[in-house]
Parts: C-alpha cells; sequence; structure tokens
C-alpha cells in the first residue's frame, strides 16, 4: 500500500467542494481510502489512526488542507494527488472569476467594450430589474429581462414603452431565447433554420427548439417572453409583438407559439393576427386541448408539426407518426409493469423543468389512485408536504419554496439525488420519472451527477428520463444519454414521450 | 446597473480589513480577529455579512467599514438602520419550543439530511453511509464527542469534536455551534457558564471556525436559523420543514450537522 499526500498552506475550499473532491478522489481505480480535509489537531489524529498522516502533515496550521491519499500503486496515489490538486484548482478558478476578461461595472461601461450591442440581458434583483431595463430600452436595446420579482406595473410600463421603440423586452422571468443563433441564459446549441418560436415558457422553448433541431431542422428566432405576459394585466404586449416580428422576418416560414392558455382577450388579439400571417403557425397552449390541426396538445407534437411544416409535409403525418409511436410505448410500458414488484403502484415526477411538471399533469388526467403536485394544474390535488410524496406525485423542484437559497435543479442536483434515493426506497413506488435540460447555464456534467443515484434507483424501482437537448451542447446529448441508459434508466426521446411510458405503467398495475 | 446595499450584520465592526478568503458566493475579509463577508444576494443575511446587490463579487477587493457607511473597492454605500440585520435571538426570550416541533425536527433530520452529515447520531442507521477507513474514523470520533459531552464530560466532549470532521467549518464545530444556539434558546441561567466552558476548548481553528463559534457563543444567528426557531417556537409544522429543509442545505452537510447539535441539545433541556 502506498500512501502520497499534500499540503495546500492556506488554501480555502467551502465543504461541497471539499466534499466533491474527497468523493471522487474515492472513486479512482486503485484508490483505497482518500481525505480532503483541514489540518486541525483532530482531524491529524484521524489521518494518523488511518494511516494517512504523512510526516510533512505533522506541523500543517488549522488553516492548511490536508489531502492524504492511501493506493494500491505508486501510479495511483501520483495519478489521485494529481487530480486532486486539479479539481481544487479549477474550483478555484470557478470562485475568483473563472478569467482575466474585462468585467463591465454598469450597462454604460459594458456598451463603451462592445458599442455595437443591441441587446442588454439584465440580471439584477427585481426591485432594479424594472429600472436597468428602461435605462437600455431608452439606449434603443432590446432587452432580456432575466430577473424576476418585477412588479406588473413595471412589466407593463416597459413592455409599453418598447412597443412604441419597436424593441423588444423578453421577460421579466425569462429563462430562455435564442436570437440571430445566439443562445441566450438556459438555451441550447440548435441549428439555424425557418422556424421561428414565440414562448412564454423557458423549458418549453428548449424542448421545442431541441427536438426541431434533433429532427433536423432549424430556428431562426426564438423569442422568450416571460410566463406572465399572456396574463390578462399585461394583455399579451411582447407574445403579440414578437409574433408580428416573426411574421415579417424573412428567414421566418413557420411560427410555433409555446404558452400556457393565455387569457381569453389576449387569445382573441392572437387569433386575430395570426388569421392574417400568410405563414403557417402552429400552436400549443399547454392544457388547452387542440381544436384546428395546427394545434398541439404536447410540445413533441407542437415541435413534429413545424418540423413538418418547414419540410412541406402535412400536419396530419405527425399525428399518424405519434399514434404508431403511442402504440409502441403501451407495449413497452407492458414489459416494464412485469418488472415491477408487489405493491409497487406509483409514479414519483421529479422535475427541474416547471412546464415538463405541467405537462406530465395535463397528460394524467386519470392516473389511477390520483395525482399529487406542488405546482397543481389539471386534476391534480396540491400536495401536503412538499418532502413526502403521496400516491403518485409530480414535484418541480424549480418552485421557490426548492430554491431559496441554493442555485436551480437545473444547476445544483443535489436536491433531486436525494429525493430520487427517497422514492426509491418508499416501497409503493413503481416508477421515477425525470427530466434532464442540458444547454447553456445547466450542470456542465449531469451524467456524472446522476449516474450513481439512478444505478441505485434503477435496481429498485424503474427509472424513466427525457433528456432535452442536443448533441451540440456542452454536455453532449448522445453521450448524457447513453450514460443514463448503462446505469439503468429508460432514456425517452422527449419529456412528452417519457411521461406517457410512466403512465402507461401505472395504468398497467392498475393502483 | 445601480449597487445597492441590501443587508449589513450588526456585527460587522468598523474598521480596515484586509482580503482573507474567495469562494463562489462570498468574499471574506479579516480586520485583526474580526470576519466580515460580502456574500451573494442568494446567501442569507449574517451576523457578519453584507449583501450588495449588482456587485461582482470576484472584482471585490477591499472593503471598509466607518460610521455610518461601508467602502467597498472604494466605493461608499451608505448603511440606513433597515439594512442593518440584527442577528440576535431576543425573539426567544421567554419562550419555549414545544417538544412536538423539536421532535418534528429530529424527523426531518432522519429523513432528509445530507448522506455524510452528523444525522447518523439521530438515526443510527445512517452511518452505513460513510466509507470504511478515514470516513468511518471520522463519523465515529465525532459520535465519542458527542457522547462525552452529553454525558456531561463538556472539556473532553468538546475538544473531540472542535475541528473534527470535513469542510471548512468541520462538521463537530457546526455540531458545537448548533448546541449553543440551542442553550440561547433554552435561555436558561447556568447556559452562560456552559457556553464559556464550550468555548474555552475550542479555541483555534483559524478566524473562520473561530468567529463562527464565537457567534454561535453569542447566540447570533443568520437569517436561515432564525427562520427556524421562528418556525420551531410558532408555527406549524410544515413551517418548520420548509425552514429546516433550507438550512439542511447549507454547505455539503454544514446546516445539517449544526441542526443535528440544535436537537441533540434541545432534546436533553441542557
Amino acid at each position: 500500500m502506498v500512501v502520497k499526500g499534500v499540503i495546500k498552506k492556506g488554501a480555502y475550499f467551502d465543504s461541497v467542494a471539499l466534499m466533491n473532491v474527497g468523493r471522487e478522489l474515492s472513486a479512482r481505480d486503485g484508490v483505497v481510502d482518500a481525505a480532503v480535509v483541514m489540518g486541525t489537531k483532530e482531524n491529524k489524529g484521524i489521518l494518523a489512526n488511518s494511516s494517512l498522516l504523512l510526516n510533512e502533515f505533522k506541523n500543517a496550521a488549522d488553516t492548511d488542507l490536508l489531502i492524504g491519499i492511501k493506493a494500491k500503486t505508486q501510479a495511483a496515489a501520483e495519478s489521485a494527488v494529481k487530480a486532486a490538486e486539479e479539481l481544487l484548482a479549477a474550483t478555484r478558478k470557478q470562485a475568483s472569476g473563472g478569467s482575466e476578461d474585462f468585467k463591465p461595472m454598469s450597462l454604460a461601461g459594458a456598451l463603451e467594450k462592445i458599442p455595437d450591442a443591441n441587446l442588454a440581458l439584465i440580471s439584477v434583483a427585481g426591485r432594479y430589474a424594472a429600472g436597468e431595463a428602461m435605462k437600455a430600452l431608452a439606449g434603443g436595446l432590446h432587452v432580456m429581462l432575466f430577473s424576476d420579482n418585477v412588479s406588473i406595473e413595471d412589466e407593463k410600463e416597459l413592455k409599453q414603452f418598447a412597443r412604441k421603440k419597436g424593441l423588444l423586452v423578453m421577460g421579466p422571468d425569462c429563462g430562455t431565447a435564442i436570437i440571430n443563433g445566439v443562445p441566450l441564459a438556459f438555451a441550447n446549441v440548435v441549428n439555424r433554420g425557418d422556424i421561428g418560436v414565440v414562448a412564454a415558457s423557458g423549458t418549453g422553448c428548449q424542448e421545442v427548439t431541441s427536438i426541431i433541431s434533433n429532427e433536423g431542422c432549424g430556428i431562426s428566432q426564438a423569442i422568450g417572453t416571460g410566463g406572465r405576459d399572456v396574463k390578462k394585466d399585461i394583455g399579451g404586449i411582447m407574445f403579440i409583438e414578437s409574433l408580428k416580428a416573426l411574421a415579417a422576418d424573412k428567414d421566418t416560414r413557420v411560427i410555433l407559439l409555446v404558452s400556457k392558455p393565455p387569457h381569453e382577450t389576449v387569445m382573441r388579439e392572437i387569433r386575430k393576427i395570426t388569421s392574417k400571417i400568410r405563414k403557417p403557425v402552429v400552436s400549443m397552449f399547454l392544457g388547452a386541448a387542440p381544436t384546428d390541426p395546427l394545434m398541439a396538445l404536447t410540445l413533441e407534437e407542437a415541435a413534429l408539426k413545424a418540423v413538418a411544416l418547414s419540410r412541406g409535409r402535412k400536419v396530419k403525418d405527425v399525428e399518424r407518426q405519434l399514434a404508431e409511436s403511442d402504440a409502441a410505448l403501451r407495449d413497452q410500458a407492458k414489459v416494464l409493469s412485469k418488472r415491477c414488484k408487489k405493491g409497487q403502484k406509483y409514479l414519483r415526477g421529479l422535475f427541474s423543468g416547471g412546464t415538463f411538471c405541467t405537462e406530465a399533469q395535463i397528460l394524467y388526467q386519470k392516473l389511477p389512485g390520483g395525482l399529487y403536485a406542488n405546482a397543481p394544474a389539471g386534476s391534480a390535488k396540491r400536495l401536503k408536504n412538499l418532502q413526502k410524496s403521496q400516491k403518485n406525485t409530480v414535484i418541480d423542484l424549480g418552485e421557490d419554496e426548492f430554491t431559496v437559497g441554493r442555485p436551480h435543479p437545473m444547476i445544483d442536483f443535489s436536491l433531486r439525488n436525494r429525493r430520487i434515493a427517497q422514492e426509491a426506497s418508499d416501497p409503493e413506488t413503481a416508477v421515477i420519472l425525470l427530466d434532464v435540460v442540458l444547454g447553456y447555464g445547466s450542470n456542465m456534467d449531469p451524467a456524472v451527477e446522476l449516474k450513481n443515484v439512478v444505478a441505485k434507483a434503477a435496481k429498485k424501482v424503474q427509472v424513466i428520463c427525457s433528456v432535452t437537448g442536443t448533441d451540440r451542447d456542452p454536455q453532449n446529448r448522445r453521450k448524457v444519454q447513453q450514460v443514463l441508459q448503462q446505469a439503468g434508466a429508460v432514456v425517452m426521446p422527449t419529456n412528452a414521450a417519457a411521461c406517457r411510458l410512466a403512465g402507461y405503467i401505472i395504468e398497467n398495475l392498475g393502483a | 446597473m445601480t449597487h445597492i446595499l441590501l443587508s449589513i450584520g450588526d456585527r460587522v465592526g468598523e474598521g480596515s480589513y484586509t482580503l482573507h478568503s474567495r469562494f463562489l458566493q462570498a468574499v471574506n475579509f479579516a480586520s485583526g480577529s474580526r470576519l466580515a463577508a460580502l456574500v451573494d444576494p442568494a446567501i442569507a443575511a449574517g451576523p457578519v455579512n453584507v449583501i450588495i446587490d449588482g456587485l461582482d463579487l470576484p472584482s471585490v477587493c477591499t472593503l471598509e467599514v466607518k460610521g455610518v457607511s461601508v467602502v467597498v473597492n472604494g466605493i461608499p454605500f451608505a448603511v440606513a438602520p433597515a439594512q442593518k440585520y440584527d442577528s440576535s435571538m431576543s425573539f426567544c426570550e421567554g419562550r419555549k419550543i414545544p417538544r412536538q416541533n423539536i421532535r418534528h425536527l429530529r424527523t426531518l433530520l432522519c429523513e432528509h439530511a445530507p448522506e455524510k452529515s452528523m444525522a447518523y447520531l439521530l438515526d443510527p442507521g445512517r452511518k452505513k453511509g460513510f466509507r470504511p477507513g478515514f470516513e468511518a474514523a471520522v463519523r465515529d470520533q465525532l459520535q465519542q464527542g458527542a457522547d462525552l459531552y452529553f454525558r456531561g464530560d463538556v472539556e473532553d466532549g468538546v475538544t473531540k469534536l472542535h475541528g473534527c470532521g470535513f469542510g471548512l467549518t468541520p462538521s463537530g464545530d457546526d455540531f458545537i455551534a448548533g448546541i449553543m444556539i440551542a442553550l440561547h434558546a433554552l435561555g436558561k441561567d447556568e447556559t452562560r457558564v456552559l457556553r464559556d466552558r464550550i468555548l474555552r476548548h475550542a479555541q483555534g481553528g483559524g478566524i473562520i471556525v473561530s468567529s463562527f463559534l464565537s457567534l454561535a457563543g453569542d447566540g447570533r444567528v443568520n437569517e436561515l436559523m432564525r427562520s427556524l426557531l421562528e418556525s420551531l417556537l410558532n408555527k406549524e409544522q410544515d413551517a418548520i420543514t420548509n425552514a429546516a429543509v433550507r438550512c439542511f442545505a447549507v454547505g455539503a452537510t454544514s446546516g445539517a450537522d449544526l441542526c443535528t447539535g440544535l436537537v441533540a441539545a434541545l432534546e436533553r433541556g441542557l
């Protein structure tokens, strides 16, 4: 056995970083034991008892970081020490901002650096966001307002002002847009093409743009509006302006609208404008039953209909394609149902994307045993205790109650991973349903974050997940899918398909 | 962009501070034995935290506190009384935490604390989550320290706990801080003496740990712990659940370790 180590003098890392490094080192081939701890007297005592105390550690101070590795071979020990230093250096780089690039302290400073910029992405605390947005609009810039907690009054004033100036205000609380091929905030690397999207839903926009790209078509523009835009108070100002902009855009041949159902007055206005547009307009108003062939029930259906129209095909073809795929899902569900143990009868959906959680609820109107949710939609009932699932439960982990003081679940997987383990241990859980959202802004290595917890859960229950994104995303969709499949998950191409498969299993089990 | 001072802890003392350490969401400064931290708005207000909206933390290099202003990178921010965060536990005075609420917090720790937190002191089944070798040895020493402390051997217990464990504030110190906060919440006369004994045996560990422990010893808590204590005193169990889960999310195990110390001490009423 070989023991190697290193002291990092006066090195401060937070506990999450130290635990992550310790975990990664212990998982390396040939490593028998590993410790990454502060050099306190007590920790040195334990290192000695664990045969990890090197002579040079003895004089280390409380404020020094000690890395001790016990390995089967010299090479494994040395390689682990090197890996520890690299992991800590990467953490340090992140803490110091990641680069030495110029970082302007104001909008004016940013414009000095990029004088021909025509769009400002604003992400500051809500109460200051409107002021910054108004400055940007006054300066002739389009605005993407990532911030939330902006008042309705401010939102309306900003949008009315922008409309007068012929500018867009995407947001507040707008998480996704793709403008002139540039992904903004949480967005994916998609093909450029002739389908223009207007979306009042961030993950909805990511799902449709990714499906379109994965089908071989592409996006001209994807304009986010923020979820509140289509409500009565705002009157759909930006949804309508964006629709008009895409109607006038020569690079856009098909328009796709994604939103929760707009207020009836907004809906009337959208219909009025749509009737005058000479391009096909596909729409998916989540929860609204389709009343004409260009409407869709799910994000998948909407994206595929836009793809068909872009290729000059009929939308009826899509309905046939989805019916065939649905029959295949029912067959697959029969096989998976047989793997469930006695007493396993419920579904537990753990979503990082709010729209995906709503889409699941729309598809689960008649699930045996009923459906509970923290953000109920359709016929779902409100979950009484957020920490404990009831019967069939779907949870949007991006809701405020889960995100105060911590990053969004698309970035930080720790909360969901704990919940996966908890649900897998429940003898009544038959299926765990997950979404994995890739792209800029999301966790850069979801496969590593999920593979162990999914592998453990998949030994007890059926794990079904969808991966939203493309192979050109920084995380690479194909690789993430492969890792999840190897871990024992059933990976579906879309959230709707994953939801349907999971639902059919529960129907077969019959609660 | 306008930078606005959102909150400054009531234990941020006057003085010229020097840069101590940087993290993703916090930059620590020291002035003598005093600590002050410029933190991201996503982090809770706390006794030594300064929160300025819109600040690019990686670019922060200097901090000075004088009179009623805070100066960051040479930019002054006036401190209004409403921006001062009151970290005292005066809201606990003369009030008792109902036993069923303490039991509820225990249950939450057993069910929801992170895998390698000290919640195994409350639920021995959680011991399985530690790898054999160093991790298991740390776990066992923390268990010994807690056992000694609660058997009445305060000095030996604290000595074993202090500086023991993972993280920048080792788990044992988080646990000790939880005990001291519980002692304040219990509000008994003899707790002052006990807190002094604990602090005497928890010396050393650098400015971050010593500042953390002395604040807990003085009954100074951050916003998350304040919400948890208020919910334990006042609220329905759902409010306790929501406040507790936010505390458990602090650090890798820090928040849960602190809550374990809190529950263990509250249950014993010491």
